[in-house]
């Protein structure tokens, strides 16, 4: 019997655990630890933001889904990693601290065989003073933010309902942070939420980001075929925002939130700042704090995490000018070069590299977004360790006799469906697909990518998709019949 | 500034002038808005771009390797 323990429970955790529950015969032990009760399918979460979704719609509760499948699941929050076990025992565990009422603050040793590490990111507010819902910016990375901003988005609509003007500023809230498409699908929706009640004119609507040029997405953008031309992605984001009358602001750091003013610094050093109503800045990335220590109890962390708390896993970490960086830096297995019985999957594994080209003003202040791994990645990456992992315990440990799955993100896609507006038949939502998500200019020459699967267009049809998406995803996460036959 | 008649695209007038950003920017005519919301056009494209995600999704799962191979 083999026990394989899953640190987190988001997209790309519940489905390495959901999946390899499906993959092992029942003798062997799947454990789920996450803090967090709830699933939240995080691309809806835009909608819940602008109050055209609720919360509910978003969220399900775990440990009935999990108690259905035959996984163990513990409300608790992991704290270290102890990879060779202890002075007592040479078993590897983990610590964790319940968050499950009734047991808060209670910790535990939870003892694996295989771990896989899907702890997701720490949303760092930190990082830039004043931001986020407990300073002075929203966010929707959560359903709970998303609740909050769209609270405040709605008392502004008020507001302008009896005439006031207001400005609305939306955006990244640091220079090193990812995720521009949640702001960009973010900020189409509150413009066309605005517009839907004829109150576009007492609206002031900025984009705020660290991309170079807008439409990068943290991965130098993409080239488009269209009308004769392979044509950047800037083009057609810069025509939407213009087409919208949103104002844009690009290499900008923000380095200070306070009520109502933020204040940024871009990369040709030029201060400014800029008074906002209601602000939505997307905070940057960091690891969740996870420490490890050795058998004797010296703490490890260095030998299984990179400096900003993300797992190594079997990428090239050699530091590279941007012109030497090649496809294969990217890892393809995501397991951890000094312990082979833990994994990485989604937003916790660290990237050898940006894939936008790094830039930074004369002070060193960095500004350019660092690398996105969006649901499907997340989730192609997971199916991929779980099949490894899988396939390593049905050898009994052997992993020379194992089949090895990988999942680089220079040899694997991303769909993605931006969200303009939610409505069934005035809806709009740019639908992308980028192959391969880091550019590969030794197959793909020039643009990096193959222009056969690298696309968009903006239209309702794409908006339908993103509604299929949303309930297609939610019935395979709560694994009701046939959800092993539907994609990452 | 003296206009003349407002060409048939999407932007609001105001925001363009010569010599902004906006001016330089590639801007969809009507005709392209009104294509984006043309419910038969849009059915049409809806399975078109299902078709292109799907494919794409297909030539994105894991990639399998031989055992001692990895």
């Amino acid at each position: 019997m083999a026990r394989v323990v899953v640190m987190g429970a988001g997209i790309s955790g519940h489905t390495a655990a959901t999946r390899l529950r499906s993959f092992l015969p029942k003798k062997h032990e799947v454990v789920v630890v996450s803090p967090n009760a709830q699933w939240n399918w995080v691309p809806s979460n835009v909608w819940v933001g602008v109050g055209t979704l609720k919360v509910k719609d978003v969220l399900f509760d775990l440990a009935p889904v999990y108690k259905k499948a035959g996984i163990v699941f513990r409300q608790a929050k992991a704290i270290s990693i102890h990879p060779e076990g202890d002075k007592d025992s040479s078993s590897p565990y983990i610590t964790v601290e319940y968050t499950e009422p009734g047991k808060v603050g209670h910790s535990e040793k939870v003892t694996y065989d295989y771990l896989i590490n899907s702890t997701g990111p720490k949303l760092n507010f930190a990082a830039t003073p004043g931001l986020g819902p407990e300073g002075h910016s929203h966010s929707i990375c959560t359903a709970d933010h998303a609740l909050h901003a769209s609270k405040d988005f709605l008392a502004a609509i008020e507001k302008m309902k009896k005439g006031q003007k207001q400005t609305f500023l939306i955006g990244v809230g640091h220079g090193m942070a990812t995720c521009q498409g949640a702001a960009f699908e973010y900020i189409f929706n509150v413009e066309f939420e605005i517009r839907r009640r004829g109150l576009r004119d007492l609206a002031n609507i900025v984009f705020i980001t660290n991309e170079h040029e807008v439409g990068d997405f943290g991965m130098g953008g993409v080239h488009l075929l269209r009308g004769g031309y392979y044509t950047h992605s800037k083009i057609f984001a810069e025509s939407f925002y213009t087409e919208k009358g949103i104002k844009m602001i690009t290499r900008a750091h923000v380095t200070k939130v306070e009520a109502g003013v933020a204040h940024f610094v871009n990369l040709a050093d030029e201060e400014h700042k800029i008074e906002f109503d209601f602000a939505m800045l997307i905070p940057p990335f960091a690891g969740v704090g996870l420490t490890a220590f050795d058998k004797s109890g010296k703490e490890i962390k260095e030998t299984l995490f990179a400096p900003n708390g993300l797992m190594k896993v079997d990428a090239d970490y050699t530091p590279k000018a941007y012109e030497e960086w090649k496809a294969a830096d990217w890892p393809k297995f995501y397991q951890n070069p000094a312990y082979n019985n833990i994994f990485v999957t989604g937003i916790a594994f660290a990237p050898p590299h940006f894939i936008s080209k790094p830039m930074k003003n004369s002070a060193g202040t960095m500004i350019n977004p660092t690398p996105p791994r969006t649901g499907m990645v997340s989730g192609i990456i997971a199916l991929a360790v779980a099949q490894t992992v899988a396939s390593i315990v049905k050898h009994g440990g052997d992993q020379a006799k194992a089949t090895f799955f990988s999942a680089s993100m220079a040899e694997i896609g991303a769909a993605c469906v931006a969200s303009a507006g939610k409505n069934f038949l005035s809806g709009r939502a740019a639908g992308i697909t980028v192959y391969p998500v880091v550019p590969d200019y030794e197959k793909f020459p020039v643009f990096g990518r193959d222009p056969k699967f690298t696309t968009g267009e903006i239209g309702l049809g794409a908006h339908w998709i993103k509604i299929v998406i949303h309930h297609m995803f939610i019935w395979k996460a709560k694994m009701k019949p046939g959800w092993t036959f539907l994609p990452e | 500034m003296a206009r003349g008649k407002k060409p048939n695209i999407a932007a609001k007038e105001d925001e363009i002038f010569p010599y902004t950003q906006a001016y330089y920017t590639a801007l969809p005519t009507g005709v392209i808005q009104w294509i984006r919301g043309c419910i038969i056009w849009q059915l049409f494209r809806f399975v078109v771009v299902n078709y292109r995600m799907i494919s794409m999704i297909q030539k994105s799962h894991p990639h399998a390797h031989k055992p001692g191979h990895h």
